[in-house]
């Protein structure tokens, strides 16, 4: 469906002939019939009709309101608001004048003996007018009875935005939005009413006018990071949207079936209105902040610390170090790291027309610079949208979105954040003759961040084409034939320079760089037919539809090494015998029928059904096609009698809905082959175990509800309360590693069979309330707020998916009766502080003997909690320490209205969620997990300190500095107090002002008559302060897909969100 | 109204529209169809399967466990102590034995199963007789590292997380009939230089037969029929497969005289890497973990400034100065000239002041020392799993038999050849321990230390565990060159004294922790394997 717009399109005088079309606010398929009734009474009344003059203004500001809709009741004569509000209309006394816009409460004049009438609009702060896009097409709000939401343009404005799945934050109910990196453009996390899969994108299916978007879940593996961090969501201006209605309910999101599961985000982007052409400018400045700092320690307590690495024996010593009191502070390397940086965003937008085309086009120009230097994104994109009434009976429509966009990810993809926390500080950053400073030697060493931030050259650029095109045809009354086809092309260019460098001792001999070069095509085409009828007091709507879709990608990459020079940076430059070419493609197909019903009984009764049937290449010819019904049913019980006297209520809907929709995402119907160099030519081997009887992820979800509108609209409640079923999980279970698979890439291995196996729940309850306060003409005041609670359970599974982060102590659980991907862990009991505190204790050592000395358990070590008490401390006594999802999370608006200045303040947050502190894990266990030359946490600098390392004196041994809970020096770590606990779980619970602004409107009077029409001038800071008990950057870390699954409440030391502080204008000419 | 409707859904698309296979990978139901495609399919069970071995599990567990290695890095191998939670030696080695088993299952069911091939049978039965080598090869690793592991034989079928352990009898077992099988259809003559023969089988057949004669038994009753099993096949690979020992140790050893595009001439199998690393895994990453410095591998690896040989090994050397050919090809002593390693910069001369023996076996130099062949972390050269001299000293001791001594004139001349080559003096009466003593020596660093003490615990567990209670594992020792000294060189030697001994609860290394979460079966006793449940190929 193209056109969403709510608002008459027609210019002032100009009558529409054709209604249908006309897309008006409010009840219109009821007056269109109406009308129809109305003509065939014919023209008998008495009184002459005369020309009546008028006025409509609004009764908040006594503004003049363009476009309303005056139409004499009960005839065909309608006249529509000029420019400043006026209208002349054909009508006798007595007759009445229903008056409506959008946005306002319809009004009902009766004409009496004067030609001159003021037509005072209240606000509707209920929308009930209001029509709403739904799958493959719109409806009237009031007919809904699916859960559904909508968040406009006006909202998404009042946050500075990257990219528009972040503007979602906060604003809907059920809707749950993270980030897991900081990197600029980085795609955000979307999840509608909890997880529902395990291994597959969890991501809603986004519908842009037509182009259907399913993002990709953010993926993470420190080894070998994704090339990029953004989304296919990246190359959208978040200020082309008008509406984005987010499809919740089981009935609403049915229609698309197969890719319906997450959830579906319809977004309509602006289109143009009739009326004179209006042009638009704004700018944008940002100033983003330096993020605060991750305590680790300074010179002086890292050359302490390396002494008593020498001691343990862990390293040689650093005569360097021989007096930790004569040294100065050292690098503090987040701090040279980090800057203080600019992100503009400057657009414009033009847009008009007349009663037969309408047209809107806009540029935007964004570009913002990482906070760490080495990252950023840019992004230019144009619109055009296009819509033309060629007959009475037929229109069409284009729409097209050319995008450019940069991503520069050398810090992400060297991991510098990370880098940053550990390299130690007794390296400078620049040694005095201006040369990057470096360690003295290679091995065991990290790099140095800051220079890798600057010499390295990573980056994405992607050219995009999102468009479409569409025929409406209306051959006979209330009959529709929609026809549309639209196309997502991107071409992608991921390049990758590593120069050779020397910083000091620190020897990087070989220049690495890799090019690739990336398309990617989608396209859909669908056709529908759609009849409506109204017969009595049945209302009946029915629609049936195909569609086909197809995508692919291919890609060609190559790399060399060895360059001679690092000036030249292409293929070209590197040694053609280091040189590696290869290239992949791949494609897919979806093909669908669909069809629904929608019966409503004097606006009182709804019924609805669909079904829709999916094919997908997917899967084999034995399971193919999936199935999705829904069914939903409202009861508008304040249109009942003996509601209408209970004043206060405006609107009360009562909803219940079921419906099934699927996921398909899996592959694994084929057995691949990999290939494989050899010295014979290549080679080749299983790549994975098939499944031939693979198929559809299934959710099956009930859902009821209530919309509650009161006092004149300015109460209004929802609330929904869901449970949703999903079943045949496509997972890839980790069978016993004796089977031959891995979960992960490793040399040679076949990955393990996705299949369909498993089950789960989420349940949950989503309230939004939204208020105004206050509202007069000088302050008004309203508030937003949504409170969302989800809590899942899995109910079967073949084998519990333990799923290990980067082949480290840190794992994550999903297990029948548990929520999804649980932190499991030991719990750590404090630390031994003498002979017989060990010897008393379950046995921690391998082998389970038990071995008091320095080279097995000894004073300063950790001690774990025997849990199943069997004398030994093993994988048995891990247990669950934590769980990564919020008990709920909510956002709250307040918007103030003063005169001509307007405030709003958004709070966001998130609560009961865990997160395991992976960088304070990593960054905390002496020698450990990071080495003997990395730089630890300031805390580490009270490391357990036995008072003797001798194993002869091991009775004696006692803790000299009890009171910490960090482990002594252990080289090789023979205790394992690297065992991830409790102590690495912390509270991600946090409320956020995550924006505050301050608006100027200037009048339009003091512009006279100069080109400018209107201005408005706004400052905003974003992220002013967050509440949390979390010692890592940033309490939100989101979610990412690592080895398959998807895995929630790891925090690796993610590049840091940061306070922006924000200059804005937007002028109207 | 309802033609309208036919029409819309009359839009339906043609069947093959959601008919996507891959197009850019091959399925395993369209390969395996011809000769050619039959041997690509078994060309990777020579290289990436077994990364995961080589890159950590070869030092770790055979060298570092056995005695011969220093390392920081696996101080627990080196002190029998290897913790369950160990994610990167522990997990991967014993994944990589399993990865193996798993290629080689499935290859040989896509090579069985094939529809419409017209590859050669002589070809199939190649192919399939790789299959069982390598999988027999893995089982070996197995038994000796975990003792009774569970045996899977088809990875579909069995796919689950309950295949009991079965019992070390039964691997054995196993392990024969898969070399037998492999023996049997494997034509005389590799089908591509570097890839298995008859011959290579039947070493590897003398060595499993040998190692099996002492399971569950005492010394001088070790089964008969075992010991005349491996005498039978290491005479036959020795007066029939045409390869003679090449008279220089030193050379052999050489990147250029041992990689996949060169074949070590006294190689009955090695594992075939590539010089690149892409996909990972086709590599051989020893190089840059052990060679001491980054001037020898000038690709930005060479992190072995602390792997060296094991106190022990240095002992055995000071004390045998006669031995040193094999000495300086082994391990590097301070003050010691490599003057083809890094040879455009003058060699390498390895220095006084860091008093250590680092590693020279498999250290091969700079891609400009092989042909400008070699990367980072990919050095050209093959890792040998099994050459002549082994045959030699498996015949000389299968001949020995159940004696305490031999002064047989067959059993004296090979293993007698193997001392000459060395340039050490002739023995004329050999007991088991010189025997053992001996491939230790000339197979220092190639991964069997450790599996030849367990084989003499199979049968003698008080003297193996004595001899490792003897050996110098110290953590840190110095070695140090007396300057001017020279033949032969005089040096200083200190170490640390430290001595780990291993008794039957540290025998085997514990199962990693991961893995027993996953697969509780094996914590339950073993069981015998129902040999019938093989399939007939």
């Amino acid at each position: 469906m193209r056109k969403k717009r709510n608002h008459p399109d027609t210019i002032p005088g100009v009558r529409s002939s054709n209604p249908i079309w006309r897309l008006l606010p409010g009840v219109l398929l009821g007056l269109l019939l109406m009308s129809g009734w109305i003509t065939s009474q014919g023209q008998s009344t008495a009184p002459p009709k005369r020309n009546i003059s008028g006025k409509v203004i609004s009764t908040t500001d006594h503004q003049p309101i363009v476009g309303a809709t005056v139409m004499v009741k009960g005839t065909s004569t309608v006249a529509v608001s000029d420019g400043s509000g006026g209208f002349t209309i054909k009508a006798a006394a007595g007759d009445v004048l229903v008056i409506s816009s959008i946005g306002h409460l319809t009004t009902r004049i009766k004409v009496g003996s004067s030609d001159n009438i003021i037509a005072g609009m209240s606000e509707d702060y209920g929308h009930l007018n209001d029509v709403v896009v739904i799958g493959y097409g719109q409806m009237k709000k009031t007919d809904l009875s699916s859960a559904q939401t909508t968040v406009t343009a006006a909202d998404i404005q009042k946050t500075v935005n990257t990219t528009l799945d972040e503007a979602l934050q906060g604003r809907a109910a059920g809707v749950y939005v993270s980030q897991p990196s900081g990197q600029p453009g980085a795609g955000a996390n979307v999840l509608i009413r909890g997880i529902s899969s395990l291994t597959q994108n969890t991501q809603p299916l986004y519908v842009i006018d037509g182009v259907q978007i399913t993002p990709t879940q953010f993926a993470d593996d420190p080894n070998n990071h994704p090339t990029g961090f953004a989304n296919a969501l990246s190359g959208i201006n978040p200020d082309d949207i008008e509406t984005m209605n987010i499809l919740e309910g089981p009935a609403a999101t049915a229609i698309y079936g197969s890719s319906g599961a997450n959830g579906v985000i319809m977004i309509t982007t602006k289109h143009g209105k009739a009326g004179e052409t209006r042009f638009s400018a704004s700018t944008l400045w940002t100033v983003q902040d330096k993020p605060k700092e991750i305590p680790v320690m300074n010179l002086q307590q890292y050359a302490t610390f390396n002494n008593g690495i020498v001691a343990a024996g862990g390293a040689a010593a650093n005569p360097l170090f021989a007096d930790p009191s004569a040294l100065g502070p050292g690098t503090d390397w987040q701090n040279a790291l980090y800057r203080r940086t600019i992100l503009q965003k400057h657009t414009f937008t033009v847009s008009g027309g007349n009663d037969r085309s309408t047209f809107y086009m806009s540029g935007e120009y964004f570009n913002q610079t990482g906070i760490a230097p080495g990252s950023g994104f840019t992004r230019a994109t144009t619109r055009i949208n296009l819509d033309n009434k060629v007959r009475k009976w037929v229109r069409i429509g284009l729409s097209m979105s050319p995008s450019y966009t940069v991503e520069k990810v050398n810090t992400t993809n060297a991991g510098i954040v990370q880098m940053a926390i550990q390299q130690n500080p007794s390296i400078p950053v620049k040694n005095p003759d201006g040369s990057w400073g470096g360690p003295t030697s290679s091995q065991y060493q990290a790099s140095n961040p800051v220079a890798l931030s600057y010499i390295n050259s990573d980056y994405n650029k992607s050219l995009g084409l999102m468009g479409g095109a569409y025929v409406d045809i209306t051959p006979m009354k209330g009959l529709v034939f929609h026809t549309e086809a639209n196309t997502n092309l991107s071409y992608l260019n991921n390049y990758i320079f590593h120069p050779s460098y020397q910083f000091d001792g620190l020897i990087n001999p070989t220049t690495y760089s890799y090019v690739n070069e990336y398309y990617n095509y989608w396209w859909n085409w669908h056709a529908r037919l759609q009849y409506d009828t109204k017969i009595g007091l049945h209302a009946i709507t029915a629609m049936i539809g195909h569609e086909a879709q197809s995508g692919g990608n291919g890609s060609l990459q190559g790399s060399r090494q060895n360059y001679v020079t690092n000036s030249i940076q292409d293929l070209n430059g590197g040694d053609q015998s280091t040189s590696i070419a290869n290239s992949n493609r791949s494609d897919w197909a979806t093909e669908s029928y669909f069809g629904r019903v929608n019966y409503v009984y004097n606006d009182r009764y709804i019924l609805f059904a669909s079904l829709r049937g999916d094919g997908s290449s997917n899967f084999g010819p034995l399971k193919r096609w999936g199935y999705f019904p829904a069914a939903s049913a409202a009861w508008r019980i304040s249109q009942e009698n003996f509601m209408k006297n209970i004043k206060p209520i405006n609107d009360l809907k009562l909803r219940v809905e079921y419906g099934a929709s699927g996921n398909s995402g899996a592959s694994g119907y084929y057995a691949n082959l990999q290939t494989v160099p050899t010295a014979w030519g290549s080679g080749f081997l299983s790549q994975n175990f098939s499944n031939p009887y693979l198929h559809w992820e299934t959710d099956k979800t009930i859902n009821a509800g209530f919309d509650l509108h009161m006092y004149n609209n300015r109460v209004e409640l929802t609330a929904d309360v869901y449970k949703k079923f999903t079943s045949n999980l496509l997972t890839t279970n980790p069978y016993a590693y004796y089977n031959g698979g891995d979960i992960a890439y490793s040399a040679g291995y076949i990955s393990w069979p996705t299949t369909n196996v498993g089950s789960m729940w989420n349940k949950g309850l989503a309230v939004t309330l939204n208020t105004v306060n206050i509202d007069n003409r000088i302050l008004t005041w309203k508030t937003n707020f949504n409170i969302s609670f989800d809590r899942n359970k899995v109910t079967q599974l073949i084998t519990p998916i333990n799923t290990t982060w980067n082949s480290t102590q840190v794992e994550f659980l999903t297990e029948v009766g548990h929520p999804v991907g649980m932190i499991t862990g030991y719990i750590a009991q404090g630390l031994f502080q003498n002979y017989n505190d060990i010897a008393t204790h379950a046995v921690q050592t391998a082998g389970g003997v038990l071995n008091v000395s320095p080279q097995g358990t000894w004073v300063g070590d950790v001690k774990f909690k025997d849990l199943n008490g069997d004398g030994q401390i093993n994988a048995s006594d891990r247990t669950i320490i934590g769980n990564p999802w919020p008990k709920f999370t909510f956002g709250f608006n307040n918007s103030f209205s003063y005169k001509r200045f307007d405030l709003n303040i958004f709070i966001i947050g998130s609560v009961g969620n865990d997160i395991v502190n992976y960088m304070k894990y990593d960054n905390t266990i002496p020698l450990d997990n990071s080495g003997v030359y990395s730089n630890y946490l300031k805390a580490v600098a009270n490391y357990a300190r036995p008072s003797t390392l001798d194993t002869s004196d091991a009775k004696t041994a006692v803790l000299t500095n009890p009171g910490y809970n960090i482990p002594r020096i252990a080289p090789a770590d023979p205790n394992g107090n690297n065992r991830l606990s409790q102590w690495n779980v912390e509270s991600g619970t946090y409320v956020r002002l995550k924006n505050i602004s301050l608006a100027y409107n200037f009048p339009t009077k003091i512009f006279g008559q100069s080109f400018i029409r209107g201005l408005r001038a706004a400052v905003n800071v974003q992220n002013l302060f967050t509440l949390t008990k979390y010692s890592g950057y940033d309490p939100e870390i989101g979610m990412v897909n690592y080895g398959g699954v998807n895995m929630v409440g790891i925090d690796t030391g993610r590049y840091p969100n940061v306070r922006m502080y924000t200059f804005n204008v937007v002028a109207d000419f | 109204m309802l033609i309208a409707a036919s029409i819309v859904l009359g839009l339906g698309c043609s069947k093959s529209f959601l008919n996507r296979p891959p197009i850019s990978n091959l399925t395993s139901g369209n390969f395996y169809q011809t000769d050619a495609e039959v041997m690509a399919g078994t060309a990777p069970l020579y290289n990436i399967t077994w990364f995961d071995y080589n890159d950590k599990a070869f030092l770790a567990f055979g060298v570092a466990k056995g005695g011969s290695l220093n390392s920081n890095d696996r101080t627990p191998y080196i002190e029998f102590d290897a913790s369950a939670t160990d994610q990167t030696t522990l997990l991967t080695g014993y994944k990589a034995f399993y990865k193996i088993v798993a290629q080689s299952n499935l290859t040989m069911l896509n090579i069985a199963g094939a529809t419409g091939s017209t590859a050669s049978d002589s070809i199939k039965n190649y192919g399939l007789a790789e299959c069982h080598f390598m999988r027999g090869l893995a089982y070996y690793f197995l038994v000796s590292n975990w003792g009774a592991v569970p045996i899977v034989y088809n990875n579909i079928t069995q796919l689950s997380d309950s295949i009991p352990r079965n019992t070390i009898e039964s691997v054995w077992q196993f392990i024969l009939l898969d070399m037998r099988w492999a023996s049997t259809h494997l034509p005389a003559a590799s089908y591509q230089p570097g890839r298995i023969n008859k011959y290579s089988v039947e070493g590897m057949l003398a060595k499993m037969y040998l190692i099996r004669s002492g399971l569950d038994k005492t010394e001088g009753s070790r089964t008969q029929s075992d010991l005349d099993s491996a005498k039978y096949y290491a005479a036959d690979v020795i007066q029939n497969s045409g390869i003679i020992l090449p008279s220089d140790y030193y050379a052999m050893f050489k990147g250029v005289n041992n990689n996949s595009s060169n074949n070590n001439a006294e190689s009955l199998f090695s594992l075939q890497w590539m010089p690149e690393s892409s996909p990972w895994g086709v590599n051989n990453s020893f190089q840059a973990y052990m060679a001491f410095e980054p001037q020898i591998t000038q690709t930005g690896d060479g992190w072995g400034a602390a792997q060296g040989g094991s106190a022990d090994l240095i002992s055995y050397y000071l004390n045998h100065p006669e031995d040193s050919i094999r000495r300086k090809a082994t391990i590097m002593f301070p003050g010691d000239v490599y003057p083809e390693l890094n040879a455009a910069n003058g060699g390498i001369t390895v220095p006084n002041s860091t008093g250590y023996a680092y590693i020279k076996k498999y250290v091969i130099g700079s891609p400009a020392d092989n042909n400008n062949k070699g990367g980072f972390m990919a050095a050209f050269t093959n890792t040998i799993v099994l050459r002549m001299a082994e045959v030699y000293l498996i015949y000389a001791e299968a001949i020995m038999g159940n004696s305490a001594s031999t002064s047989d004139a067959t059993a004296l001349q090979y293993f007698n050849a193997v001392r000459a080559r060395a340039g050490v003096p002739s023995m004329s009466s050999i007991a088991f321990t010189d025997i053992f003593q001996e491939k230790r020596v000339e197979g220092a660093l190639e991964g069997n230390e450790w599996y030849d003490i367990l084989r003499w615990y199979y049968f003698a567990p008080a003297k193996a565990m004595a001899y490792v209670a003897a050996q110098d594992r110290s953590i840190s020792y110095t070695l140090t060159w007396t300057p001017n000294t020279y033949a032969p060189r005089q040096y200083t030697f200190t170490s640390s004294g430290e001595h780990f001994a291993f008794n039957a609860n540290n025998l085997y290394l514990p199962f990693p922790e991961s893995e027993m979460v996953m697969a509780p079966s094996l914590a339950e006793p073993a069981v015998p394997f129902d040999f019938s449940k093989l399939p007939n190929f």
